[in-house]
Parts: structure tokens; C-alpha cells; sequence
């Protein structure tokens, strides 16, 4: 495989959910990254480039919100999906102001993990035309 | 009674008032004075001749012989006119008080007496009395002493022959000169008096002269020796040094051919004299002080009268301007009472007033409004039965009559036309004197007790539906494990994907046998069956946040009649044999006036409400049903003015209060363990109360069927 996949990286304090995304991701031939705190995330990506980040918002530490907007100051490229726990969260101003819409937030728990694989496709599309080549 | 002998002061009393003898003499002895009282004058006046008193009190008025008589016949024995007389005057009359001074009366007292009044009247005029009586006693001697000398001189003049013995036994200093002024002779007197022994003073100049009297008695000396008769007061000093008032007469002795041949001096010690006249002086000063006293005090006594009569006269007129008062009192008497009857009528309490044996006493319009029972009925009767249904027992009201504390009784259940209502009692004792009784007010406290149920009910939703919010929100991360580990297990059963096949390969495994095994074993239904098992628990937690979460569809106005027809016929097609009910069976009611103005509200949360509604009512009444009729739901709408009032009614088992109390909390469900979440009613009364600002409840009782209430505001409400 000579064509650069697609890198992931997933940032969740929740060991299952961090197992079981890595697998179904990387059973998708996705390169991925994983964090379990956002301070932990922003390490990785100082030294990496990432294409597409899924943040769970409800983090020790650092919230999701704060990651996603750290993140896309450190890779303006980047772009973000939001996996959340939580019934009543809405995507803050500041997040629309980058580009973080509705569609890019998924609640928990997701019973076909394929929705983030579109997704994510969506957000990087000729990375996915690249492949198919 | 008679004089104590012992007693410094007799004092009769004459009055033919018993009360008044008493008292004045009891005021009197108490104070050391003998007393000696008489009811008659004729009597009096006989005690008086008998036992001369010091002072008598003389009443005016009496039967006979009165008061001023009395006086005359007292006044007209000698030894008993000097005696003051004070009269006791039963009026307060000026003219009496006039005629008293004029008879002679020293003084006069009034009733009532006042015993400091009586003792300083009688003091003064007994002291007044005494200072007359040491005055004429010392008049009378001096008078005595100036007769004797008189007669002496005379003596001396008519007996020359006496005039040596005379001289001899004369107590007074003599002294005689010759012409040429050397002294001749000094009687034994002189020496008596002065000290001096006459050889001592013979042929000497004369040094018993004190230093002022010097001039004097100089000039006195020459004018003697001119052949004057001389008299002078002068002072002298005997031979121990004491200084005397000394009266000096000089005569000129002639012989019977007139020559002037001697001069005699004679002196006389008037000190003791001059002391007395000193006193008497003072005496008088003080005499006269206290005459000036007495009628300064009469004075003002006058002006007192005159000040009393003022102060009556003033009272007469102030009693005719209270009259004028007492009638405007009465008339705003009368007034205020309509006024209080008016404010007791208008009260929003049933007031009823009872007396001590539970007698109605004052029933007011409330209490006539309440029990259909007129005023003039209701007084003079026992309470009525009514009062027993609110669990007024005469008892309680007698006993907080007599132990002067209210009593109260509060949210007393009572039925009014088949309705249960709620009333405050109290019973508050009336405590003004005169008034026993009781006044019992009551209160229709029913919204108050429904409104305070709402508001227990709310603060109990809002706890648990904050708290369903963060359980559902835990449980969602292990479920999100759950299904995705399903989903990752499932994608490496597979056999098409080259990832498995590959790995199938390198640990040498016959996937094409594998997959049969699993066909053979289940363990795909399994794993099935464990992702329905995850699905249902994920729907369950949806549906328990989804009461809390906020819709975000726009209200739009809504007629509730249309919506509660497409409800009503989506149930119809809700057949479900598991569910044991058949909803065509049931008969549904429908009772929508024409007045029933649109609302704004979310179609679909409503519809939801209604359709669980009306499951719940088809599954209690397919158990049993109000006297076996047939089963039977009535769907009614009312305009409450900016609300709508919506029913759902069935004839079904009804509720238990206990059951009643909990049916809206989320996950409490009477249904059998399948037929139900008990999240239905819960998720129904967060959509009303916080989605739409309208209030959700439940009338039931066990056997009589169930009646759920809807409120919904007009306007959508502030949520």
C-alpha cells in the first residue's frame, strides 16, 4: 500500500471505547493515533500531523471543547468529529466558528461504528480518492 | 367620756353627730389630748362650767340649742369666755364661715375632716391661747410692783422720822450726797446689790460705772447737783463684774427753810425687768406673726372657696357638653357596630359566633353562603350538623373557652356535593369579660392543599428527572463498550474480509470450517441476542432523557379537539393481543364545547401524552371495570380563560392514594413486568409541565375509575 492512509487519532478516557475504535478503525485501514486525556493528545500532535481527530468531550483534565480548539491551532489542517457520552451537549460558538457542525457530532452509544468511517471520508476526500487509486 | 387629769390639754367637743364625735375625738386623743366630747348643748355647757376645757370644738348644726346659742351661753360665764371656740360646719357656706367670725368663733373646720387639717387648727389656736394667758399673768405683776412703789414713796414722804430705818431696810441701792457732791451714806442695799462695801466706795470715785454709761451719768450727776430731780435707765457694774440694768432716781434733799443741804440717789436692778419686757416683746412679734399668719391662711382658704365654686361651676358645664358627647357617642356606637357586622359579612371566612353551651350566636354570610342556612335560622339553635362533618366537637370548643387558648384544626377532608374539600378550622375563645363564647372560622383551604400536592409533586419530578439525566448518562459509555465490541467481534467473524482471511492463514485455521461451526454452535444468534439486549437498554436510556432534553420543534397552534380525534384513532389501531386489550371494545365519549380557542404546543408530544393516556385506561379498564359496565372513555375539553382544561376519564379500577401519589414518577409501573416501562407517565408530565408551562394530574379513587387532569396554557407557556 504506497498511497499514505488517512491518520486518526481518538481521544477518549474510556479504555473499551478507546480499544474498540482503534480495532474498528484500523480494521478499516485507517492509520490511528490514540489519547486518553487531551494533554496527552496535544503531546502526540506536536510531533505529528493528523488528519482527523474524535474527541469525547468529558475529559480528565483539558475538556474536549479545549482540545478541539488547541488542536486546531496547532494543525489549522485538521479537522475534528465529536463522540460524546452526554444527552444535552451543543457545539459551542467557537467550535462553529471552525467548522465543527452538527454532522460532525456523534452521541454515545453508536450502535454502527460506519457512520464515523463516512464521516470521516467526508472530511477528507481526496485522501479517500487518492486510495482508490 | 371625761378628761384624763394627766392630759396637758382638755378639749371638749360638742356635735350631736355620733360619727363626727368619734372620729374628731379618736383624731384627737390619738394625739395626746384629753377629750371630753357631748351630743347637747344644754349638756356641753354644764360640762364646760364644770371642768373649764382649753379649747372647744362646737358643731353648728344641732337640733335645739344649735352651735352660735351655745357659744353665747359659754361666752357668758367668766372663767370660760377667754376659751377658743373652733366650729365645726357640716356646710361650706360662705355665709356660715362669716357668721362664725363675727359670733367670735377663733376658727372653723368643714367636713370632711381631714385629721392633719383638725390637729393644726387646734394646735395653733391652743398655742395662741396659752401666749395670751403668760402675757396678762405678766402684766398683772408688773402691774403689782409698780402699786407697791408707789406706796412706799408715799410712806417716805409722809414719815422723815421713817426715813433712816426706811433707808436701812430699803432692798434698793441709796446713795446719799452732801452739797458739795461727797457721798454721806449707802444703805446695806447697795452693798447688796453691787457687792461693794460702802467703806470701799466712801470719798472715792465711783468706778462701778462701765466705760459708755460714764458720759451719761456725768451729765445726769451735774444736773443733780443743779438741784434737778433726775430719773434714768443706765447699766452699772457689780463688784464681781456682772453688768445690770440699773433705774436711777436722784432727788434734792431741802431742809425745812428750803436750803438744799443733800442729794439721794437710788437705784433700782431692772435687768430682770428689762428681760421680761424683752420677752413680752418677742411674745408680741410673734403673736402678731402668727395673727398675720392666720389670716393669710384665711386668706387663702377664701380663695381656695372661691377657686372650688369656679372649678363647680366648670364641671356643670362640662357635664352638659358630655351629655351633648354621650348621645354622638351612641349614634358612632351604633354606626360602628352596622360597620363591624358589615366587615364580619365581607370576610372571605365563614365566621360563626357560639356561646358556652355551643349556641349559635352570629352566623355570617359565608357561613350562610356554605351551609344553605340563614342567619335567623341558624342563631339561638345548636351548630349544625355540617360542623360535625368538619370534626368540630363541642367539647373542643368548650374546652378552649375555658382554657382561653384557639384551637385549630387544619386541612380538615370534607365532601361538598360528592367533591372531597379541604377547610382550615379554628376555634378562638372570646376573652373580653361578659362575653363568654367562641368565634369559629373556617376556611375553604382546597386550592391551597391541591396547589401544595402540585408543588410537592414538581419539586419530586425535577429531583428524580435530574437524576435519571446523569444514571442515563453513565450508563451510556458501558453500553457504547458493549455495542461496540459486538460490532468489532462481529466484523472479525467474518470470512469475506482479507484482514481475517489473512490472519486465518498465518495461524492455519480453515475459516470455511470455522463459520460452519459457528453456524453449529449458535454463536452469531448469541451475539445477536446480546446486541438486542444492548439496543434495548440504549432505547430505554433514550426515553429516560429524552422527558429532560428540551424538543426542538417550533409550538404552532393546535386545536386540541382535532388532536385528541387523531389520538383517539391512532390507540384504535394500537390492537396488541400480548397487551390483552382490544380498543375498538371501548367506548370513547367526547365532550368539546365550541369554545375551546386553539393552543400552542409541540402536535406530537401532546399526541404522545394523549395516546399513553388512553393505553393506560384501555389496559386498567381490561381488568376490571366500575360495576362491570362496559368499558368507557370520556375525552372533555373546557375554556378556563387563558388555559384549556383537558380530561381523560375512564371507568376503570381506579387508584389507591398510595399508587395515586407515585403513578407520575419515572420507572413506577403497576403493569406486569414486560407490559411496560413506567416511564409513560413521567415523560407525559415533563412534555406538559416543562415543555409546555401546563400542569398534569391525577383524581382517583379504588374501584371508581381514574380521571386525568391536563391544564395547558393558551400561549404555550413560558417553556
Amino acid at each position: 500500500m504506497s498511497v499514505p492512509s488517512i491518520r486518526v487519532i481518538v481521544v477518549d478516557d474510556e479504555d473499551t471505547i478507546l480499544l474498540n475504535l482503534v480495532a474498528f478503525l484500523e480494521y478499516a485501514n485507517f492509520d490511528v493515533l490514540s489519547a486518553s486525556s487531551g494533554e496527552q493528545a496535544m503531546q502526540i500532535l506536536s510531533d505529528e500531523d493528523v488528519d482527523v481527530g474524535i474527541i469525547d468531550m468529558r475529559l480528565p483534565g483539558m475538556d474536549g471543547n479545549t482540545v478541539i480548539l488547541k488542536g486546531h491551532h496547532l494543525k489549522p489542517k485538521m479537522k475534528f468529529l465529536i463522540l460524546t457520552g452526554s444527552t444535552n451537549y451543543l457545539i459551542p460558538e467557537v467550535l462553529k466558528q471552525i467548522n465543527v457542525k452538527d454532522e460532525h457530532l456523534f452521541r454515545k452509544p453508536l450502535p454502527d461504528m460506519n457512520v464515523l468511517i463516512r464521516a470521516i471520508h467526508k472530511l477528507v476526500p481526496t485522501k479517500e480518492i487518492n486510495a482508490d487509486e | 367620756m371625761s378628761y384624763d387629769n394627766l392630759e396637758p390639754y382638755k378639749i371638749l367637743i360638742i356635735d350631736n353627730s355620733e360619727n363626727d364625735l368619734n372620729l374628731l375625738s379618736t383624731i384627737l386623743t390619738d394625739f395626746g389630748y384629753g377629750v371630753h366630747s357631748e351630743k347637747e348643748g344644754r349638756l356641753a355647757v354644764k360640762a364646760a362650767i364644770k371642768t373649764p376645757p382649753d379649747l372647744i370644738l362646737l358643731g353648728i348644726m344641732m337640733p335645739g340649742m344649735d352651735g352660735f346659742e351655745v357659744y353665747r351661753q359659754l361666752k357668758a360665764k367668766a372663767h370660760i369666755a377667754r376659751v377658743p371656740v373652733i366650729f365645726i360646719s357640716a356646710l361650706d357656706s360662705a355665709h356660715e364661715i362669716s357668721k362664725v367670725f363675727k359670733t367670735g368663733g377663733v376658727d372653723y373646720i368643714t367636713q370632711p375632716f381631714k385629721s392633719e387639717e383638725v390637729l393644726a387648727r387646734v394646735q395653733t389656736h391652743l398655742k395662741i391661747q396659752q401666749m395670751q394667758t403668760k402675757l396678762k399673768e405678766q402684766n398683772f405683776t408688773l402691774q403689782q410692783e409698780a402699786a407697791i412703789r408707789s406706796r412706799l414713796k408715799e410712806k417716805q414722804d409722809q414719815s422723815e422720822f421713817r426715813f433712816h430705818s426706811v433707808l436701812e431696810a430699803l432692798p434698793d441701792p441709796v446713795v446719799i450726797y452732801d452739797s458739795e457732791g461727797r457721798t454721806e451714806y449707802i444703805n446695806p442695799g447697795f452693798q447688796k446689790l453691787y457687792g461693794w462695801h460702802p467703806e470701799e466706795l466712801l470719798n472715792k470715785s465711783i468706778d462701778f460705772v462701765p466705760e459708755d454709761e460714764l458720759e451719761p451719768t456725768r451729765l445726769a450727776w451735774q444736773r443733780t447737783l443743779a438741784g434737778e430731780n433726775i430719773f434714768f435707765e443706765t447699766r452699772r457694774l457689780t463688784k464681781s463684774g456682772q453688768l445690770l440694768n440699773i433705774e436711777i432716781r436722784t432727788a434734792i434733799l431741802n431742809d425745812k427753810d428750803g436750803k438744799h443741804t443733800a442729794s439721794i440717789v437710788i437705784h433700782r436692778n431692772i435687768t430682770e425687768r428689762i428681760l421680761a419686757e424683752n420677752q413680752l416683746k418677742q411674745y408680741r412679734g410673734h403673736l402678731e406673726e402668727l395673727v398675720e399668719q392666720r389670716t393669710a391662711a384665711l386668706h387663702e382658704t377664701n380663695e381656695e372657696l372661691r377657686q372650688e365654686i369656679n372649678e363647680r361651676k366648670q364641671t356643670q358645664k362640662a357635664l352638659a357638653s358630655e351629655k351633648i358627647k354621650l348621645s354622638a357617642a351612641l349614634k358612632e356606637m351604633d354606626r360602628l357596630r352596622l360597620y363591624l357586622n358589615n366587615i364580619i359579612d365581607s370576610m372571605p371566612s365563614v365566621l360563626v359566633g357560639v356561646d358556652q353551651d355551643g349556641c349559635v350566636t352570629h352566623w355570617n354570610r359565608q357561613a350562610e353562603a356554605m351551609t344553605d342556612i340563614t342567619a335567623d335560622k341558624a342563631c339561638g339553635h345548636p351548630l349544625p350538623p355540617l360542623f360535625e362533618e368538619l370534626k368540630l366537637q363541642l367539647d373542643d370548643v368548650r374546652a378552649s373557652i375555658r382554657q382561653k387558648t384557639s384551637a385549630k384544626m387544619e386541612k380538615v377532608a370534607h365532601k361538598v356535593d360528592g367533591e372531597t374539600r379541604f377547610a382550615d378550622v379554628t376555634i378562638y375563645p372570646l376573652v373580653t369579660n361578659g362575653a363568654v363564647g367562641a368565634v369559629i372560622r373556617v376556611d375553604d383551604v382546597t386550592t391551597r392543599v391541591r396547589i401544595e400536592d402540585m408543588m410537592v409533586q414538581t419539586e419530586k419530578m425535577l429531583s428524580v428527572g435530574g437524576l435519571a439525566a446523569g444514571m442515563a448518562h453513565e450508563i451510556n459509555n458501558p453500553l457504547s463498550g458493549i455495542l461496540m465490541s459486538l460490532q468489532n467481534i462481529e466484523m472479525r467473524l467474518s470470512c469475506n474480509h482479507p484482514k481475517n482471511r489473512e490472519a486465518a492463514r498465518v495461524l492455519g485455521v480453515d475459516l470455511e470450517a470455522f463459520e460452519m461451526y459457528l453456524e453449529d454452535r449458535s454463536i452469531l444468534k448469541f451475539i445477536s441476542s446480546i446486541r438486542n439486549a444492548a439496543t434495548r437498554a440504549s432505547i430505554i436510556v433514550n426515553n429516560m432523557l429524552n422527558f429532560t432534553r428540551k424538543s426542538e420543534s417550533p409550538m404552532a397552534p393546535a386545536s386540541l379537539a382535532r388532536l385528541l380525534e387523531e389520538s383517539a384513532e391512532l390507540a384504535a389501531h394500537d390492537y396488541d393481543l400480548k397487551k390483552k386489550y382490544d380498543f375498538r371494545k371501548i367506548e370513547i365519549l367526547r365532550e368539546f364545547p365550541p369554545d375551546i380557542p386553539e393552543i400552542a404546543c409541540i402536535v406530537t408530544e401532546i399526541e404522545q401524552v394523549v395516546l399513553n393516556l388512553l393505553r393506560n385506561a384501555a389496559q386498567a379498564m381490561s381488568d376490571s371495570t366500575v360495576d362491570d359496565q362496559p368499558p368507557r372513555i370520556v375525552l372533555r375539553l373546557a375554556n378556563e380563560g387563558g388555559m384549556v382544561r383537558l380530561e381523560v376519564e375512564d371507568n376503570g379500577p381506579g387508584m389507591a392514594p398510595e399508587i395515586r401519589k407515585r403513578v407520575f414518577e419515572p420507572f413506577f409501573t403497576t403493569k406486569e413486568v414486560g407490559l411496560g416501562t413506567g416511564l409513560g407517565l413521567s415523560v407525559s408530565y415533563f412534555i406538559i409541565t416543562q415543555h409546555h408551562g401546563g400542569t398534569m394530574m391525577v383524581e382517583s379513587e379504588s374501584g371508581k375509575g381514574a380521571r386525568f387532569i391536563i391544564r395547558l396554557p393558551v400561549t404555550g407557556g413560558a417553556a
